[in-house]
């Protein structure tokens, strides 16, 4: 190594990153906390689910299709050590699929599960809702999760004037989210045979319009045909719209608040997720940071000063600045006059300078 | 190979790679130029080297910048096992004890006695590999046919959950047997089946029922094992055939109806009566050791992050570099050829 080799700045950047990539390969990761979750997922399964109120790429879809799809990424986005489980709602209970599994290790038996979720899987027709809700979130307390509960919110049967049935748990103590499904304008309902072909859609004689459970409403002695034995609730045929849906967003918000969850609206996945991390309880869990990546990038800069920058900054100072107008005149000649020789002398010149 | 990267978006700085190409590594000799210096093979090579070895430099920092990663790969291997679609009733009568007794509290339930024992199945085959159905009015997907065990046990140990109203042997088999159709790997496929048989007759017997899971059966080629939870009661058998005079119908002995349909298929068919927690075992021990044929099956092996050998790369070509800058001479006029200016 002569002294020229060690005024030239190219030798000691490409050292330079030499010594940084050395140190990207031995800097070891550092320890930090990330959260993960632990959470107990039940999708309702029930009729009112197949109704096609979302579009995926123009087609329109099912809700419980979006619940799967939007499901499937909230899964590959969920940080690893969180644990899932599956459940399903219908009639009045839930089915649960599996206990908690830890997500990244069991990503494709928890993704296959998901897939298969079928409306056909409902092993009776009606939703009693909040019913669901309720033993939903205690088996969430059972299993020390948080719950996110996918529903539309379509009691079927309608529930009776009153309202549903209380919730007798204590508010809170589950954390986590209601989150309604479907589109805010009616849409009807699929109706399928049981060979699983669809044959229509549900009219409104094909569902019950109204509760006739229990007692009935105030007023209800006012109706045509109202006689106290025979037709509590009046002779005459009523048009609730039960048998066209839309998410029922202010029944689940009040049984959301009803539970001490919290409500969202089914948009997509990101706003799914954001809202999962802003209400489901976080779980500190260590995980490994890797800090190479700064090092290589200071590296990377060093090969760039090398390459880009100083090859940038010769010309500038190559250049020889005409100092007089004679110069000039004389560079003027020889570029426009013998060009041949001229750019041959200019070469010689300019490497001899350099 | 399939490789990724964690940050695509720095990937862009690929486009910087030709850059050596353009700028010296080395001092510009004072020297008039290259043409009168005669071509040398050698000389080119190295100073392409040179080029590219500050190319791979770039291209090796930008790729660890974006933190590459070799996905999760399958590699294919042999071994003994099965895979095994367990098919468990779940209907309330499983709730129950052996001796149908809802009330005594420490004896262990139907389903909790099955899950265990199937836990414990689960447990002690390595290889082999586990899809769940549950089933009652309807039958429930609950998990793929799979290798991960700790699914198939959280799976095994959710169906302790209280049960529901309703059975229905035949739309669990046919789903189960969707499912063996549905995994392309299921070279010994096997169905064990799980139910008291209470009420199994419901739906079973219809044509269709019967004709979609004989054709069903015999395409799969399904070894089929039923672990029949039935106490005996007295010298009662419920498969035998009534006495004479008695009526011999689906209606009346489902059971056994089912039994006999399971036999007129054609397939590998047994069934373990399981009266005791003991004869469980026995069963769940003699299915182990039935079912040891040889399988492919997949090792898993997870995602690994490479970012190291990108550091590493760069780290080389950089010394490489750094060498090249440190061998550098300059460019001097051989001494001969001063002696011989000197002296003219």
């Amino acid at each position: 190594m002569n002294s020229a080799s060690r005024r030239d700045p190219r030798l000691w950047l490409l050292s330079a990153a030499l010594l940084c990539f050395l140190a990207a390969l031995v800097v070891p990761p550092v320890q930090a906390s990330s959260d993960s979750y632990n959470i107990l997922f039940i999708v309702d399964i029930t009729g009112s689910m197949n109704t096609r109120d979302y579009t995926q790429g123009g087609q329109p879809v099912s809700r419980l299709e979006t619940v799967k799809s939007i499901l499937q990424q909230t899964l590959v986005d969920l940080p690893c050590q969180s644990h899932v489980s599956l459940g399903l709602f219908a009639e009045r209970g839930v089915f649960l699929l599996f206990n908690p599994i830890e997500v990244c290790s069991n990503f494709a038996p928890i993704a296959g599960s998901i897939a298969a979720l079928n409306w056909r899987e409902g092993w009776e027709g009606d939703s009693h809702i909040a019913e669901g809700l309720y033993r939903a979130i205690a088996l969430a307390a059972e299993l020390h999760t948080d719950l996110v509960f996918m529903t539309d919110g379509q009691e079927a049967p309608p529930l009776p004037w009153n309202g549903a049935p209380s919730f007798d748990g204590k508010p809170g103590a589950v954390k986590g989210l209601v989150v309604g499904v479907g589109g805010y304008a009616l849409s009807p309902i699929p109706k399928y045979d049981d060979n699983g072909r669809q044959v229509g859609f549900y009219g409104p004689d094909d569902v019950l319009q109204e509760s006739h459970f229990g007692l009935p409403p105030p007023g209800a002695e006012k109706r045509p045909g109202y006689n106290p034995r025979n037709a509590p609730f009046g002779n005459v045929h009523i048009n609730n719209n039960e048998h066209l849906s839309s998410v029922k967003e202010p029944y689940l918000k009040g049984l959301a608040e009803k539970t001490g969850l919290s409500y969202t609206h089914l948009v997509g996945e990101p706003e799914l997720l954001a809202a999962l991390r802003a209400h489901a309880t976080p779980h500190p869990v260590n995980v490994m940071v890797e800090r190479g990546s700064i090092a290589a990038a200071l590296g990377l800069i060093c090969l760039l000063c090398v390459y880009a920058l100083l090859p940038l900054l010769r010309p500038l100072k190559a250049v020889r600045w005409p100092r007089s107008a004679k110069d000039v005149l004389q560079r003027a000649k020889l570029v426009l006059g013998r060009r041949g020789v001229a750019s041959q002398q200019a070469r010689i010149v300019g490497a001899a300078e350099d | 190979m399939n490789y990724m990267v964690v940050e695509p978006r720095f990937l862009w700085l690929l486009l910087l790679a030709p850059l050596p190409f353009l700028a010296p590594t080395l001092r510009r000799a004072s020297f008039p130029t290259l043409d009168a210096v005669p071509k040398d093979l050698p000389s080119s090579l190295l100073s392409f080297a040179i080029k590219a070895a500050a190319a791979v430099a770039i291209i090796a920092a930008v790729i660890a910048l974006a933190r590459p990663y070799r996905l999760a790969q399958s590699v294919k291997l042999l071994a003994t096992g099965a895979h095994v679609v367990i098919v468990i009733d779940r209907s309330l009568s499983m709730d129950f004890t052996l001796n149908d007794d809802e009330t005594a509290s420490n004896a262990e339930s139907k389903i909790k006695m099955a899950v265990r024992l199937l836990k414990d199945f689960v447990a002690r085959t390595e290889h082999d590999e586990f899809g769940v159905v549950a089933f009652s009015t309807a039958p429930v997907f609950v998990l793929p046919i799979t290798g991960h065990h700790a699914a198939v046990q959280a799976a095994l140990t959710a169906m302790l959950q209280p049960g529901i109203p309703g059975t229905n042997v035949g739309l669990g088999l046919e789903l189960a047997l969707r499912m063996i159709a549905r995994d392309p790997h299921a070279t010994s496929p096997a169905i064990l089946f799980v139910s008291d048989g209470e009420y199994g007759g419901a739906g079973f017997f219809s044509v269709d029922m019967q004709e979609s899971l004989r054709t069903a059966f015999r395409k799969e080629n399904t070894h089929l094992y039923w672990l029949f939870l039935r106490p005996h009661k007295g010298n009662e058998d419920i498969l035998a055939a009534p006495p004479p005079g008695q009526e011999d119908t689906p209606n009346t002995k489902p059971e056994r109806h089912i039994d006999l349909f399971f036999k007129s298929l054609g397939i590998t068919y047994r069934i373990f009566w399981a009266d005791s927690p003991r004869a469980i075992q026995d069963a769940v021990a003699e299915i182990n050791h039935l079912e040891t044929r040889p399988v492919t099956y997949f090792e898993q092996i997870p995602r690994k992050d490479v970012t190291k050998l990108a550091y590493a790369i760069a780290a080389f070509a950089c010394l490489l570099l750094v060498a090249a800058k440190l061998l550098e001479t300059g460019f001097a006029r051989a001494p001969q050829v001063e002696r011989w200016t000197a002296s003219s």
